[in-house]
């Protein structure tokens, strides 16, 4: 019963994870590294909370989740693919503005606890809920726009070589606004998930570092759909197992710590063994530069 | 009916002009030949039409309307397609996803037989499914030309297709270009060579310094004429008095053979040496392995095998800063991506490859860095008020000045390696450079010139090699050569 | 027919002040947008400004609380602007500046409690500069060995320093005299700074830094690091070593920033050290231009926003998050600046 338990609770936080980072794995395929994340993940969530308290209706706020996640990206996309400007800084502006924004409204927010319960499937003791299933679903979709569509092949060209993709005649804005579209609807899903019935309630520091370890994810999972879903769970796994050692107490800091360095750690073998391999691996190669039509073609002449 | 009309395009690029007020036009069913140096502005020109840049001012008319062509992707809907003088495509693309891609249209079997059969009617053979990271550069100009033809498009743009063609492609390149013309629509074909103009073109265009010099039919003008309009006043110019004394190997070369960046090997084999007091240019087209071949003497890239040797001493793979130590100069023909650092002002430009000489033990820069940076600034007539100034906003001219006050003055050298020094140059510069390296040699420098201008290639070399496919081809002594045998060697 | 259209030109050189006149208008962008937030809030906007205003600078008390600020974030500054000149994005100076404490903290209270005041200050900036610049250090090896963006493993190292000064603050080194509250055993008196003492230290990091960033070589190699890899091969400089010693040096700066932070305030350590100083400085760095002098203005500004913070909660009932959110927008400001003086968007008739 208790693995059951422990299946059950590696699923709900593999979820919001697997979420969250196949959104950013699109959007870093698109070329724009984004550290936003972290700034609308807190945000939807709020939002999320927000209207769950005020209304009952999870629908309603996921949909409000995922609309702000979306807005509040476009932030981010406007500094990065108009006014071209530095990826890193201007993620970190978006991230320091959603989560200011969110805990600053949050804190004058009652804090009770709101735990959804969604309809589950039964599966020998394993409760599936229809988001679970749901996440699996936009892996497999997402996986085929990647690699079967013309969508998923303007995503990676642009992130790979704006330049050439910008020669084929492919319109890099619109690839890189729908890119982030689609991070943005991703991890609004992730954050209402997370805060209505992962967590169940808001509190402070509650979606901390939530967003910033899905772009690791991403990058682990080597920018692909389907090697995310190993990084997330591998990764889910060593983290929360930690906090549900008996008697581990407030030595769970140190745990924790140990957790993000192995994720690092795995970062770094991922991302070796990528460099050799980068003649059949597709990865985005253009990641964090900003491009500008003229100025790089220029060099050329 | 005219194709497409340009009335007055003007653009340009921080100080310097590109293009003055070119007027431009194409009719249907015609080759019209752009020609120019390296340098004149036919890449400038294709690129307004196909959407790269936008003009500061002037007018594009297709078919007698006035259009913006907003981007590349704008451009080829309007029925415009380049072939562009460097590949640019999706390395993890298959050439046939590629091809699919161009055409805005999903993968399908039906897809796939259209591409098929467009490319066997103009007899282009590519293999659709390899992985365009897994072709040669060849293969890759043989790809961007597919891409083009399976478009159906109005205007086909070739800029300079032929420069990394063989023989034989080079002649199905003609025979789809008429293909195109009989079919109604119109090419504009790039070219610095004349005798291409005469093989392909109906009517030809000239440029020059980015200005407009001539449009003529074909049959209605000589080849005197055009090279008059190419080059104006610089063919009768200087051809000076060779080397008087040569003394001791500067520069030896010893079975060198590179790879180049796709891991093919560029340079095969290759002995030379530059005697004290000798100028020797490699005159090479582009894409013959000279640019590996001097990357790898001034230690830019590891060669594979075989050795360098500077005044004696090997110096076979050793970083670039240690050689000029050794008193080698290089200059590179990248001059934004290599030659300077763009962002930085000059005078940090100018002590960049000397630190080791102008820094204390602390690090601190010596007191009299900036009088010797103005002296050496003289003698490439900049005057001292561009120090502060970043490179970027200087022109290609001034920039070439700076680097080769760089490389020349600001540290006694015997060896100097310059890679197609006078590329896209102003006259003044030109002649200022050329002189600079001439007085060098008789001051007893060993000289290494790679370029891919004939006439530079003559006017400089005491001896001058001919390079082909990484290796050299032969050798003439440049008292007794003229242009015109170096040309027939070079398009063997 | 004649049609309007937009295109971004880019601009030749701009004057020193045209920029600054940007900046400052950016920065009133920023604090009318943060008027506007305040309204949602149900606050009045103008009372927000005062408040601002009187709690940062116009008290003495205000004050002195701005200027205790005005040291950590100078030193977070300095590392942002120094990993920044050479195109790293070390942008985890929070989690330097908490190993940079702890370091401290470990020399000062547990290996050499006993040193004598002058030398227990050298050994505080050495420890302080050891811990961050090892923490940033690794980053910088990650960077070189596997090639992972360096943004992305500060960022996650911030949160593993996060994470150990809960466990040093509730286990490994708790002080067992304060029942409740988790806090550290303190440093040893000696290694204790005035406020004068801390700020003393800073300027003279200041001046250091700007002597070795704009008048040796050090700088001129960062510059041309930031220019690309094959331009700085070109000149001799060997990017791999210069990715290591900027990133440790960047961290340094931040650690330093850590440790004297403890030594002017408390002495020990307790969860709440960490409150955003390392990310107020790469703030700071890019609202000073990434120029060294022009550091402790930008970062007095900064420090304003926190001073004022704690205000803004007890008169008007903000929470104190409120400052990350206007942050976050001078941040964006600021950025657009960047924008404005490097291109100009001209209409264009057809």
């Amino acid at each position: 019963m208790i693995i059951a338990d422990i299946l059950n609770y590696l699923l709900q936080l593999g979820t919001v994870f697997l979420l969250a980072t196949e959104g950013s794995l699109v959007v870093q395929r698109a070329g724009l590294l984004n550290l936003g994340i972290e700034g609308f993940f807190a945000m939807a969530a709020f939002v999320a909370y927000l209207v769950q308290v005020m209304t009952g209706n999870f629908a309603l706020s996921m949909l409000a989740a995922v609309c702000v996640a979306v807005a509040m990206n476009m932030i981010f996309t406007v500094l990065t693919v108009h006014l071209r400007l530095n990826h890193i800084v201007s993620g970190l502006a978006v991230a320091m503005f959603g989560v200011g924004l969110a805990y600053a409204f949050g804190r004058s927010l009652v804090q009770i606890p709101v735990y959804v319960q969604l309809p589950v499937l039964n599966i020998g003791g394993i409760y599936i809920d229809p988001i679970e299933i749901l996440s699996f679903i936009i892996v497999g979709l997402l996986w085929f726009m990647m690699y079967k569509t013309k969508l998923g092949y303007k995503i990676r060209i642009v992130g790979e070589d704006p330049y050439v993709a910008d020669m084929l005649g492919i319109d890099i804005t619109k690839v890189r606004y729908i890119a982030t579209l689609i991070e943005g609807a991703l991890v609004g899903m992730a954050a209402c998930y997370y805060i209505l019935v992962s967590a169940g309630a808001w509190s402070e520091g509650v979606t901390a570092g939530k967003g910033w370890l899905a772009i690791v994810l991403a990058m682990m999972g080597l920018w692909d759909p389907l090697y995310a879903v190993a990084a997330v769970y591998t990764v889910v796994t060593i983290r929360d197992l930690i906090r549900l050692v008996p008697g581990i107490g407030e030595n769970v800091f140190l745990l924790e710590a140990f957790s993000y360095i192995i994720a690092i750690s795995l970062l770094a073998v991922v991302s070796h063994f990528e460099i050799k391999k980068r003649k059949r691996v597709s990865i985005p190669l253009a990641l964090a530069k900003v491009y500008s039509r003229e100025e790089r073609a220029r060099k050329y002449t | 009916m005219k194709l497409l009309e340009l009335r007055g395009i003007t653009k340009r690029f921080a100080h310097t002009v590109a293009l003055d007020n070119v007027d431009f036009d194409l009719l249907k069913g015609e080759v019209h030949a752009l020609l120019g140096e390296n340098g004149a502005g036919k890449t400038t020109l294709v690129s307004i039409i196909s959407g790269v840049y936008q003009p500061d001012s002037g007018q594009i008319l297709l078919e007698g309307k006035p259009v913006t062509l907003k981007s590349p992707r704008d451009a080829y809907r309007r029925g415009i397609v380049l072939v562009p003088q460097h590949p640019a495509l999706p390395e993890s693309l298959t050439v046939y996803e590629a091809l699919a891609l161009f055409l805005d249209k999903s993968p399908s079997r039906k897809l796939k037989t259209f591409i098929e059969e467009r490319l066997r009617k103009f007899g282009i053979e590519v293999d659709l499914d390899k992985r365009i990271s897994l072709l040669t550069p060849y293969e890759k100009v043989k790809v961007e030309i597919a891409k083009a033809l399976v478009a159906d498009a109005k205007i086909y743009i070739f800029d300079e297709a032929t420069s990394l063609l063989g023989h034989g492609d080079r002649e199905l390149l003609y025979k789809i270009i008429r293909t195109l013309c009989a079919e109604g629509r119109g090419v504009i074909y790039i070219t610095h060579r004349i005798d291409e103009v005469f093989n392909i073109a109906d009517r030809v265009t000239v440029l020059r310094k980015g200005r407009k010099v001539l449009t003529r039919r074909i049959n209605e003008v000589t080849r005197e004429e055009l090279l008059e309009a190419m080059f104006g006043k610089k063919l009768e110019e200087y051809a000076g008095p060779r080397s008087a004394s040569t003394h001791g190997e500067g520069l030896a070369v010893e079975n060198l053979t590179v790879q180049d960046d796709y891991g093919r090997l560029a340079v095969r084999n290759v002995t030379l040496s530059v005697k004290y007091g000798e100028i020797v240019t490699i005159l090479a087209a582009p894409g013959a392995g000279h640019r590996e071949f001097l990357e790898a003497i001034v230690g830019l890239r590891k060669p594979v095998s075989g050795r360098v040797k500077v005044n004696g001493i090997d110096v076979t793979g050793r970083d670039p800063s240690f050689i000029r130590r050794m008193g080698v100069a290089y200059i590179p023909d990248d001059r934004l991506g290599l030659g300077v650092a763009p962002g930085l002002a000059v005078k940090w430009n100018l002590v960049m490859r000397d630190l080791d000489k102008f820094t204390t033990k602390v690090g601190t820069f010596h007191k009299f860095l900036n009088d010797a940076l103005v002296k050496v600034l003289e003698k490439v007539g900049l005057a001292p008020d561009v120090l502060p100034v970043p490179c970027a906003e200087l022109s290609g001219g001034q920039i070439q000045r700076i680097i080769t006050a760089r490389e020349l003055f600001l540290r006694e050298v015997k060896v100097i390696v310059a890679l197609n020094p006078f590329y896209g140059l102003d006259y003044e510069t030109t002649s200022l450079l050329r002189k600079t390296l001439i007085d060098l040699r008789n001051s007893g420098c060993a000289i290494l010139v790679a370029t891919e201008d004939i006439e530079e290639a003559v006017k400089l070399g005491d001896r001058i090699l001919v390079m082909r496919e990484g290796k050299i081809l032969k050798e003439f002594s440049g008292s007794t050569v003229s242009a015109r045998e170096l040309a027939k060697v070079l398009t063997l | 027919m004649t049609r309007i259209r937009i295109r971004i030109v880019r601009r030749e050189r701009t004057t020193r002040g045209f920029h600054l006149l940007l900046t400052v208008l950016s920065l009133i962008g920023a604090f009318l947008i943060a008027g506007v937030l305040m309204i949602f809030l149900g606050v009045n906007p103008l009372a927000f400004y005062s408040i601002f205003l009187q709690s940062s600078i116009l008290t003495t008390w205000g004050l002195q609380i701005t200027l205790s600020y005005l040291v950590p974030i100078l030193l977070c500054c300095l590392s942002a602007i120094v990993s920044y000149r050479a195109a790293l994005w070390n942008i985890g100076q929070e989690g330097q500046y908490i190993i940079g404490a702890m370091t401290a903290l470990a020399a000062g209270a547990f290996l050499f409690p006993n040193v004598p005041p002058p030398l227990s200050y050298i050994i505080l900036v050495l420890a302080g500069a050891a811990g961050g610049g090892v923490w940033a250090l690794i980053c910088g090896l990650l960077r070189i060995v596997s090639e992972i963006n360096e943004a992305v493993t500060t960022l996650l190292m911030y949160y593993v320093a996060l994470q150990l000064l809960n466990y040093v603050c509730r286990v490994a080194w708790r002080n067992p005299a304060f029942v409740g509250h988790p806090e550290t055993y303190s440093l040893a008196p000696q290694y204790m700074l005035s406020f004068g003492g801390s700020l003393a230290i800073a300027i003279a990091v200041l001046v250091i830094t700007w002597f070795l960033i704009d008048r040796t070589k050090l700088g001129l190699e960062l510059d041309l690091l930031s220019e690309g890899f094959r331009v700085a091969q070109y000149s001799g400089v060997k990017p791999s070593r210069v990715i290591l010693w900027s990133m440790f040096f960047s961290g340094a700066l931040a650690g330093i920033s850590g440790a004297l932070y403890l030594a002017s305030t408390s002495g020990f350590l307790q969860p709440e050290f960490s409150v955003g100083y390392g990310f107020a400085g790469i703030i700071a760095a890019w609202l000073c231009d990434l120029k060294v002098l022009y550091a402790p203005l930008a970062s007095f500004l900064l420090a304003m926003m926190y001073s004022s913070g704690h205000a803004l909660q007890a008169c008007l009932h903000v929470s104190i998050d409120i400052i990350d959110a206007i942050e976050g927008l001078i941040l964006m400001a600021v950025l657009t600046v960047h924008f404005f003086t490097r291109y100009k968007i001209v209409l264009v008739r057809q």
